[in-house]
């Protein structure tokens, strides 16, 4: 047995990053090294010295290659894109109960209209708005849904229509889905408005981790603007609750760093094995790539706190409906749900709240 | 108090009357100041009674691997040398630690003890004397 206590992970990451990013001298590379051959003995089992290494990584992406590679190291923890699949939408609380959250709502101010239309921004593959879907009875009362989806990556978009058209050929009122491949921002609001067609019924937003990828603050208030201009019956956001938009560097890796530090208690508290877990784990070493590793202008990643969106709905003339959660739902895993005194539910785990839905409305 | 070596990075002092040599390390060692000091310390204890050792890296910087290797693989010759034991202070930075526990690692021994101050170090050696 050592006779000194070996220091904690998170203290001598954070000495490396005050040197993030142009002071890197020979001597800090020897540290990032020696920090790095810490955090790979007993890499699997360890969930702090997984995050590190993912963030150690993310500096070597910018500051280039020190002596110790990592990736051989890392490479063992990758699973196939199915297998991830399978565990973020069955198993990852912040997934699944935010969909069920979600689609419970949508559902709820669907339930007196005939006439619906669902606009989906960042619809993805379709899997929420699938389950959604699913959730309605053959024999419901409407006369039309028509969901719209808006995507910027093609392939993503076709695996959406083909699912969500196979849910909708099971009612027999009448059905549509419109398809849009486009970063929302670059759509006007008459491009929203002939997307939604000329009778679109009772409109329902749903951006599911997907307004952070706007990329500047104005951008983000012109598209708010105009989802407040199309009226809708409710918006539904849901977004992950850290300052990643933080441009300093050294406040934005502790901003990032508590986050996922408490995304991977709630990962290792799943039931699944550690293949899985650490998958999934790796998964997000992606995110804390794209915080990390890169310059402000080329990051995607650049989430917002809950209030924030909160301000940004206020200020368009939406009105927030706390009213609508039910926080005494089970998630798992040691999730809790909580409503903000600013309105949305989030999704904590101990001191953090890790995920942020908020329901909007345009009228009271 | 004799002064063995005295360079940027550090200074060894030799105690004739305890027979210890003391390390006081600062600041980031380049890895030939690094194997200067083990080499000069190895030098010393060949021709001198040596039965202690202080390494003092209380602020000290990170140590390279290859170099922590270095160190540990002179500690056979010094022990065969005569050393009876060797105490080392802490360092403050964290990463230095992590050095530092590499180098425990591989030179597991009651002989080779980690204390907070040199108080305490000297406290410990004393026993040897």
């Amino acid at each position: 047995m050592l006779n000194f206590d070996i220091p904690g992970v998170y203290d001598a990451l954070d000495l490396v990053m005050r040197n993030y990013p142009d002071k890197f001298t020979p001597e800090s590379k020897i540290e990032i090294d020696t920090l790095l051959s810490h955090c790979l003995d007993g890499l699997g089992d360890d969930s702090e010295k997984f995050l590190s290494t993912l963030y150690i990584r993310s500096l070597k992406s910018y500051i280039g290659d020190t002596g110790v590679n990592e990736h051989i190291y890392l490479k063992n923890y990758e699973i196939s894109q199915i297998q991830l699949f399978d565990i973020l939408s069955r198993k990852f609380p912040f997934v699944k109960a935010a969909h069920d959250v979600v689609n419970g709502i949508i559902l709820s101010r669907m339930y007196d209209k005939s006439d619906v239309t669902i606009l989906d921004i960042g619809i993805g593959q379709g899997t929420q708005i699938c389950k959604l879907l699913s959730r309605i009875p053959d024999s419901a009362h409407y006369q039309h849904i028509r969901v719209v989806g808006i995507e910027p990556f093609e392939s993503a978009l076709r695996r959406a229509e083909f699912s969500i058209r196979q849910e909708l050929s099971r009612f027999s009122f009448s059905t549509e889905f419109v398809g849009k491949r486009a970063f929302v921002e670059k759509l006007s609001v008459d491009d929203l408005r002939a997307l939604l067609g000329e009778d679109p019924g009772a409109v329902i937003v749903n951006a599911s981790l997907a307004l952070h990828h706007i990329q500047s603050l104005e951008e983000r208030d012109r598209v708010i603007s105009c989802l407040r201009s199309l009226l809708p019956d409710a918006l539904l956001l849901t977004e992950p609750n850290v300052d990643h938009f933080e441009p300093d560097f050294y406040r934005r890796f502790q901003n990032c760093y508590r986050h996922f530090y408490h995304v991977f208690q709630v990962i290792d508290r799943l039931d699944a094995g550690g293949v899985d877990k650490n998958g999934l784990k790796l998964f997000f070493g992606r995110e804390i790539e794209d915080i990390i590793g890169r310059h402000n202008g080329d990051r995607y990643e650049k989430h917002e706190p809950g209030y924030r969106w909160v301000e940004k709905l206020n200020h368009h003339g939406f009105i927030i409906d706390r009213d609508c959660f039910n926080p005494l739902m089970e998630v798992g895993c040691g999730v809790k749900l909580t409503v903000d005194r600013e309105g949305f539910l989030g999704f904590g785990y101990e001191t953090e709240i890790i995920l942020a839905v908020i329901c909007a409305t345009t009228s009271g | 108090m004799n002064t063995v070596l005295n360079s940027p990075v550090v200074k060894i002092d030799y105690d004739y009357s305890r027979k210890q040599l003391v390390q006081t390390w600062t600041g980031f060692a380049s890895s030939g100041q690094f194997r200067e000091a083990i080499d000069a310390t190895l030098h010393f204890s060949q021709s001198n009674p040596v039965r202690t050792i202080i390494s003092d890296t209380l602020n000290q910087s990170v140590v390279d691997p290859a170099d922590t290797q270095y160190a540990a693989s002179a500690m056979p010759k010094l022990f065969q040398q005569g050393l009876k034991a060797m105490a080392f202070v802490m360092p403050k930075n964290v990463i230095t630690q992590l050095s530092l526990k590499q180098f425990a690692e591989g030179k597991r021994s009651d002989n080779i003890k980690y204390f907070p101050s040199i108080i305490e170090a000297r406290k410990w050696l004393e026993s040897f004397n």
